[in-house]
């Protein structure tokens, strides 16, 4: 009996020292994008919090290239202990439909820790177009399949194929004009030589407000916040299609479990402080958390979308 | 008069000591960010954004606007000093400002760009202030068309930058047009020469293309003569520019400042070439032009000008309208947007505080840094007196970081030392390698207007006559060939026969 | 479309060439040993640089440049090296965070 007392004593010992001197150095988190992208700061801001929690400071690495696949893969080749991370977002997935071959498993080759954040989509149309609802603009195109444009911030990237699936969900037909960044496709659509673009609403917000584009339905479960006014496409009559941006994230495969379950909690209690939700509210984000479990159901649900829309719609990437 | 008790409203909030001090802080900041070279305004901003976020607002957005400032400051720096671009747009300085390092009046080169600067930064200000709204309407009107003849534009500047044969320039060109497609096509998705390396898949590069051919190659020819490099002893004439200089410069940075503006408003990352455009204006409309090279101050001072004023007018479109024109200016507008302000014309209504304190540290911006500037000059010079042999290895170790630093790539560095290789074998057969630089910067950008458009002709090319705005700037691109062509005669212009 | 650029690229060079015919000064090749020297040094660094982390890397770097091409006093070599080596990770690393490579071992 007090054997197993003290095996149990030492065990307990044993798994709290674990705890407390994790992090005991500085932690890296991998951004897979350029300084000043919506994960970028995200990043920061959620380092920023971890470091005064910790004392530890918590480091961000960009390493952009190649649609995040870059940072990923230098992500998943460093060592599991925690002291490592990378933060990633939906291209993640659609990097999966997209390449012929990838440098690493997205399923595999990284632990889930936590959902950090979505943003909601909306669909837009230049202040020109003559479609004032969802169904409008649906007629409108119907119409005049192979005419109308829209634009993107890429080839492959999210407001791409979320088009794309949208053509194939509502039958319609537009051409694809892509562009390198959202400043300059949204600038086009306002300036009326773009037809309509999906984009996130906090993006599109400030122009709509100043009538320089129209938001005709947002692709989230339920009504923006923002913009009220806004029809779901669900509600207009339309195949649900639920479209989120999202941020997670991720460890290299093998990360130790109370480790993850530690970032896990953290990730949590910072989301769950007024400030950091004051700040993603004014960026569009809505704060999610949850267990890792739920990062690992979304990360499946999105990889087994994304390859059939991309299939469907024809679209190529090296 | 309404803007002015605007403006008194602006400054009152601005030059509170507080307020002061963080300008200070951005500034210097932003300088030390600016000098290592390629590592620019965006990681600079990015970098301090977290640390802003416990602060007021005004505060804020007067540190990171410093901060932008500050760093294209600091890159003009580190081009005169060592003839290494701390950033795309300081490339077109390293010419000349070397040029005048080399003839000892770093000095004065150093002034010259620090006071075009200011002045170009004031009075782009002042552009920005009255002439926001029309402006931001103006440039709503660019789309892909417009952009693509903006762009043919830049390349005729091309014409402009050679100081040899035009056979050679164009050789240049094309290589840099020829680089700068490297990497994934936006429109199909299929990479173009990227030979399986991931790191290429975004293209080359503009940092590490420019680092090289200019920094690194510099230093490989002028390593072997690091004994016999002149030890100068600045005496304070050195320091100080000349009258003539300053009366040579006086046209060039009016001139840059409107250059700069102009092409900075436009959405998008053409403020980039406002650099080039005004260097190649300068020569053209120079008595002297074989001056250009050798340390001709107008090549200084109108380029200098140009890029300052051009960060002012790439604010147009994010205060006007809330559309950032640039990556610069996105993160601005998310350092805007998590203080809770929301650019666009209502900002100036409900927000009067915050706009107005937003552009009156923009000029508090300019005179810190012209405060903060004009007394390190004669710190800089002083450092050129250390011999070349200590100085250069701690350059090519700088060089290493700041080209490391940008992409955490080790590739980038390599592209940058292969590049200086290039570099030194074709100064040493008398290519001037600008027109590469400019290239690289053109290419990715003009192919893409010019397939945006198509795309939304459906294949039509005559989308490019119909557009007014497109079919005016594409007619003065051909009227300006034309004209080119028959005034010299266009066998000295291709080289054909001796002038 | 980089057909017609690598088409025109030809064209242009070999006019050039065609040119050129004319007698030109020839190339000045007697630094070609330091620049090699130099361009082989940068080459390890860059090779090294995320393997052996980058205070080890610069140091080193620093130090051949400095002792062995420059031949500058080795005590002095070491201590500018190592002190902008040091110095310079820690503005950059530690004070700017922005991150540069440590290797394995830690430095």
């Amino acid at each position: 009996m007090r054997f197993a007392l003290l095996l149990l004593a030492i065990f307990a010992a044993g798994s709290t020292a674990a705890q407390t001197t994790y992090p005991s150095r500085p932690v890296t988190i991998v951004v897979p994008f350029s300084p000043g992208t919506g994960i970028d700061i995200l990043a920061r801001t959620l380092g920023e919090r971890f470091s005064a929690r910790w004392g530890v400071p918590l480091v961000v690495e960009n390493k952009p290239g190649a649609s995040g696949n870059i940072g990923a893969e230098s992500a998943m080749q460093a060592a599991a202990d925690g002291y490592t991370l990378l933060m990633t977002a939906t291209s993640f997935a659609t990097n999966v439909a997209l390449a012929k071959r990838l440098p690493y498993d997205p399923q595999k080759s990284f632990a889930p820790v936590a959902l950090v954040a979505t943003g909601t989509l909306a669909l837009v149309v230049a202040p020109t177009s003559p479609a004032r609802t969802i169904k409008e603009f649906v007629e409108l195109v119907r119409a005049k399949p192979g005419v109308l444009n829209y634009a993107s911030t890429g080839n492959g990237t999210v407001q791409h194929l979320t088009m794309e699936l949208l053509k194939q969900a509502l039958g319609i037909d537009l051409v694809h004009v892509p562009y390198k960044a959202n400043a300059g496709a949204i600038t086009d659509v306002a300036g009326g030589h773009v037809e309509a673009m999906i984009t996130p609403v906090h993006t599109a917000g400030p122009l709509v407000k100043q009538n320089r584009l129209r938001m005709l339905a947002v692709l989230s479960a339920e009504r923006s916040p923002v913009f009220p006014s806004v029809p779901t496409l669900k509600e207009e009559g339309f195949p649900d299609l639920e479209v989120e941006v999202w941020y997670a994230m991720l460890a290299p495969a093998g990360t130790p479990q109370p480790v993850v379950a530690r970032l896990n909690s953290e990730v949590q209690e910072i989301l769950d402080s007024n400030e950091v939700r004051d700040a993603l509210a004014k960026q569009g984000l809505s704060p999610v958390g949850g267990s890792p479990d739920r990062l690992a159901e979304l990360l499946r649900t999105e990889l087994a979308r994304w390859p059939r829309v991309v299939a469907k719609a024809g679209i190529k990437a090296d | 008069m309404e803007i002015l008790s605007n403006l008194a409203l602006g400054f009152s909030i601005a030059l509170t000591p507080q307020v002061l001090a963080y300008a200070f802080i951005g500034c210097l900041f932003g300088t030390l960010v600016g000098m290592l070279p390629g590592v620019g305004p965006l990681t600079g901003i990015s970098l301090l954004l977290p640390v802003t976020y416990g602060l007021n607002p005004t505060i804020a957005i007067v540190m990171l606007a410093g901060v932008y400032y500050g760093a294209m400051y600091g890159g003009s720096t580190t081009s005169i000093l060592m003839r290494i671009p701390g950033e795309a747009a300081s490339v077109m300085t390293c010419i000349d400002g070397y040029a005048m390092t080399q003839k000892g009046r770093a000095g004065p080169a150093l002034a010259i760009a620090a006071i075009g600067s200011f002045i170009a930064g004031t009075v782009s200000v002042v552009g920005l202030m009255l002439l926001a709204p029309p402006i931001a309407a103006v440039a709503l009107k660019f789309g892909p068309p417009e952009y693509a003849a903006l762009l043919t534009l830049g390349l005729l500047v091309l014409a402009y930058l050679s100081s040899g044969s035009t056979l050679k320039m164009l050789l240049m060109a094309l290589v840099g047009l020829l680089v700068g497609l490297v990497g994934i096509d936006q429109m199909s998705g299929f990479a173009r020469f990227t030979w399986n390396v991931p790191e290429l898949a975004d293209g080359v590069g503009v940092v590490p293309v420019a680092v090289g051919l200019f920094g690194i190659s510099e230093i490989m020819l002028s390593a072997r003569s690091s004994g016999a490099l002149k030890v100068q002893k600045p005496r304070l004439a050195d320091l100080v520019p000349s009258r003539e200089e300053m009366r040579a410069s006086a046209a060039p940075i009016l001139r840059g400042t409107l250059i700069g503006f102009l092409v900075g408003v436009v959405p998008g990352s053409a403020h980039i070439i406002s650099s080039f455009v005004s260097y190649a204006l300068e020569k053209k409309i120079s008595k002297h032009p074989e001056r250009f090279g050798h340390g001709a101050v107008e090549g200084v001072a109108g380029p200098e000008s140009a890029n300052n004023s051009a960060t002012s007018g790439a604010f147009i479109p994010l205060l006007a309208l809330g559309i950032p024109s640039g990556a610069v200016p996105a993160v601005m507008l998310a350092a805007l947007m998590i203080h809770g302000i929301s650019p666009g014309p209502q900002l100036m209504q409900s927000r009067p505080d915050i706009f107005w304190g937003f552009i009156a540290s923009m000029y508090v911006g300019n005179v810190v840094l012209l405060i903060l500037n004009l007394p390190m000059v004669g710190l800089f010079v002083n450092l050129l007196r250390i011999p070349y042999a200590y100085l250069y290895p701690f350059i090519l170790a700088l060089c290493l970081l700041g080209v490391y630093s940008t992409n955490q790539s080790t590739v980038d560095v390599w592209i940058a030392i292969g590049f200086g290789v290039l570099g030194y074998f074709l100064r040493k057969l008398e290519f001037d390698t600008a027109p590469l630089v400019l290239g690289v910067i053109l290419a990715p950008m003009l192919e893409l207007a010019i397939r945006q458009s198509l795309a939304m002709s459906g294949g039509d090319w005559s989308i490019f006559a119909k557009r007014p705005i497109a079919g005016t700037m594409l007619a003065l691109v051909a009227a300006l060939l034309i004209y080119n062509l028959l005034s010299r005669g266009w066998r000295t212009r291709v080289g054909l026969e001796e002038k | 479309m980089p057909r017609l650029l690598a088409v025109l690229l030809i064209a242009a060079a070999l006019l050039l060439m065609v040119q050129k015919s004319r007698p030109a000064r020839p190339m000045d090749l007697s630094d070609a040993r330091i620049t090699a020297v130099i361009v082989l040094l940068l080459g390890a660094a860059t090779f090294a640089l995320e393997r052996a982390g980058y205070r080890a890397t610069v140091f080193v770097f620093l130090l051949v440049v400095l002792a062995a091409v420059e031949r500058r006093p080795p005590w002095l070599s070491i201590l500018l090296s190592g002190g902008f080596a040091l110095g310079s990770f820690h503005l950059i690393n530690t004070v700017l965070r922005v991150p540069l490579p440590v290797s394995r071992w830690g430095w």
